[in-house]
């Protein structure tokens, strides 16, 4: 992203992010140099494999990193143009919930087992609205009738609930007070293929009502693609691949990216054999030098083991961090074989 | 409820006549004559045959279980050897000693216990949990009467701040409280330390500071709850501990209570006292480990649905 100067339009803006897990068996290396960027009312697509730093770079933004062994090392982070780094615990804590929220990724452990669901919602409500205990327990209610539950079964626990209503709970929770930005931690990877469809359609259908800004992390192309308007692929800790879900999808530059396209089943040829990305995920503990896709990429050269590729811009927005490209080819592609 | 609370009360009946049993059949092959213990080294013969007989102690010893079982059931837990006066009577005179003593242990266990496991367990690997943990296994590997003895030392002898025996003074309980409810508040403070450190890690604990709530609240609203579940297993083991233990400590403070009347029961063979007062130990075990496992289903959500 260039014309970062229009401040105002950012909800959500991520420079330089590093953060590392110092643990007794080596420093692991989450996030290293993360820049991402939501617009206000979009949706950002943070896609990779696992322990690629997703939720890590979810949780920077609540400062919720697990402290120890978490440390941000460097970079900032603006929640609507104001660096949370600077704020105070206390101011902290009534950002979290109201101005930004997260959807856990589990929902079978996110909940408390020993409060009721309608007490887990208006607990939050609670904390950040000037309401009685009443009003926040019918909000409560009415929050969990928008998730598709009926507030009649609000004074339930967690344990009566199946897998996807309880992700429903969650979401409610994280929705109770039309936070900004919502950061949605693969919410749907515990789900269900048709619980999945229905908790996407819903989230949807949410976040046009409020407004909301939200990053969606997730594994899923399918997802990304039903719902953000732009993609970030990370892969060890740093965006390589960054643009409109057009430019990424079909006019896909990095290799690591081409690699997840490619890892899909094709259902018009059901007879090709799927081409999975050979090797696995770098130990974050010890990344390799240089790119730190290159040890897994077809198209490595020499360079790519030596120096880390800078930010090649393709158009305003769509960017990749490869050697393969220079200003000059980037537009055609045509260097890796789709 | 009241029915799952009634069947554990029925299920009573077999445990206490099981207990009477194995203690009975122990006391009457240990060694030594009680009528012996009664009439003295002289006693002819004769008189000791007379004494077994108004005793019933000539009967087969299935029949004399028999004999004492039914009248166990019917209320009547006999008379004592030594002073013929009635077990019931005894045992309910002395018993408050021991509810008090209980008590005071019960409280200087529980009110240090968890401050320590909470504080240790949210102040991990600093200082503050060395020290705690360090505290808990001096107090788990401390045998009960060396601490009673060192607390009489020390307390009693060069300080004079507590009495070092009898219950005749309004702070008579507190050296054995201390003594008494050491162990268990190590065992319990460990617990609580680790089943804290568990459910601090839990991911609905991240959701309820992702809430904005206060570190403070998170602890105390949703983690000491489902702390307790754990916690709560091992203090109903742990109050067992504490009712064997207060047979020592009774010893050690010359304390009117039962531990102490059972164990004067045991070295004069007193065979009704000593089942007495083992009766009322296991029934107070029994209730104690009942309301634990009530308590469980207060506390979990999960466990009160399988009660119904």
């Amino acid at each position: 992203m260039s014309n970062v100067s229009d401040n105002r339009r950012m909800a959500l803006e991520i420079e330089n992010l590093v953060v590392e897990y110092r643990t007794h068996e080596g420093t692991v290396h989450a996030l290293n140099g993360l820049d991402l960027y939501i617009e206000k009312g979009k949706t950002l697509g943070l896609v990779g494999e696992t322990g690629a730093g997703k939720t890590t770079a979810g949780l920077s933004v609540l400062r919720l990193v697990p402290d120890p062994p978490g440390v941000i090392v460097d970079g900032a982070i603006k929640l609507n143009g104001e660096t949370i780094f600077d704020k105070t615990d206390k101011e902290m804590e009534s950002i979290r919930g109201k101005a930004v929220s997260m959807i856990f990724q589990d929902p079978m452990t996110s909940l408390n087992p020993v409060f009721t669901v309608e007490d887990q919602i208006a607990e939050v409500i609670e904390r950040h609205e000037q309401l009685t205990k009443e009003e926040s327990y019918v909000k409560a209610r009415e929050m969990l009738e928008l998730v598709g539950i009926p507030g009649t079964r609000g004074g339930e626990y967690p344990h009566q609930f199946s897998g996807g209503m309880k992700q429903r709970v969650v979401i409610a929770i994280a929705l109770a007070c039309s936070p900004s930005v919502l950061i949605a931690d693969e919410p749907t990877t515990a789900l269900d293929v048709t619980i999945q469809a229905q908790v996407l359609e819903m989230m949807k259908g949410l976040r046009e009502k409020y407004d909301t800004s939200m990053l969606m992390i997730t594994h899923d192309l399918g997802i990304v693609a039903e719902i953000c308007d732009s993609v970030s692929v990370i892969y060890a800790g740093r965006v390589i691949e960054h643009g409109d879900l057009e430019d990424v999808f079909d006019n896909t530059r990095h290799p690591y990216t081409e690699g997840l396209f490619n890892s899909l089943p094709n259902l018009q040829d059901r007879q090709s054999r799927l081409k999975p990305i050979q090797g696995l995920m770098p130990d974050p503990r010890d990344l390799p030098t240089g790119c730190p896709f290159h040890p897994r990429c077809d198209y490595a050269k020499d360079i790519c083991s030596k120096e880390r590729p800078p930010k090649t811009y393709r158009n305003e927005r769509h960017y990749v961090e490869c050697h393969l490209y220079n200003s000059e080819n980037i537009v055609e592609g045509k260097v890796i074989n789709r | 409820m009241w029915k799952y609370v009634i069947k554990r009360l029925i299920a009573l009946i077999p445990v206490v006549a099981g207990c009477t049993f194995i203690v009975f059949m122990i006391m009457h092959l240990s060694p030594g004559d009680p009528a012996t213990f009664a009439l003295g080294q002289d006693a002819t013969p004769e008189a000791i045959y007379e004494w077994r007989e108004m005793h019933g102690l000539n009967d087969p010893i299935l029949i004399q279980y028999a004999n004492y079982i039914v009248g166990v059931f019917m209320g009547d837990f006999g008379t004592s050897f030594r002073n013929n006066v009635s077990i019931t009577q005894e045992v309910m005179q002395r018993f408050p000693h021991t509810l008090q003593l209980s008590m005071a242990a019960l409280s200087v266990s529980l009110l240090l216990a968890f401050p320590i496991g909470i504080i240790s367990a949210v102040k991990q690997n600093t200082w503050i949990d060395g020290l705690s943990m360090f505290i808990a296994l001096i107090g788990i590997s401390m045998p009960v009467f060396w601490l009673g003895l060192l607390l009489v030392l020390f307390f009693s002898l060069q300080l004079g701040w507590f009495p070092s025996s009898g219950a005749n003074q309004w702070n008579s309980v507190v050296l054995p409280g201390i003594t008494l409810g050491t162990g268990m508040m190590a065992a319990m403070a460990r617990t609580t330390r680790s089943s804290m450190l568990e459910v601090i890690r839990q991911d609905y604990i991240r959701t309820a500071r992702s809430k904005g709530l206060s570190n403070g609240k998170v602890i105390r609203k949703h983690a000491i709850r489902n702390a307790l579940i754990p916690v709560l297993t091992i203090f109903g083991i742990q109050l067992g501990n504490l009712l064997t233990g207060s047979v020592i400590t009774e010893t050690v403070f010359a304390w009117p209570g039962i531990g102490r009347l059972m164990i004067q029961g045991i070295a004069a063979r007193d065979y009704p006292m000593v089942l007495g007062c083992m009766v009322m130990f296991v029934l107070c075990f029994a209730v104690i480990n009942l309301l634990v496992d009530l308590a469980y289903a207060f506390v979990d959500p999960r466990i009160r649905a399988q009660y119904r």
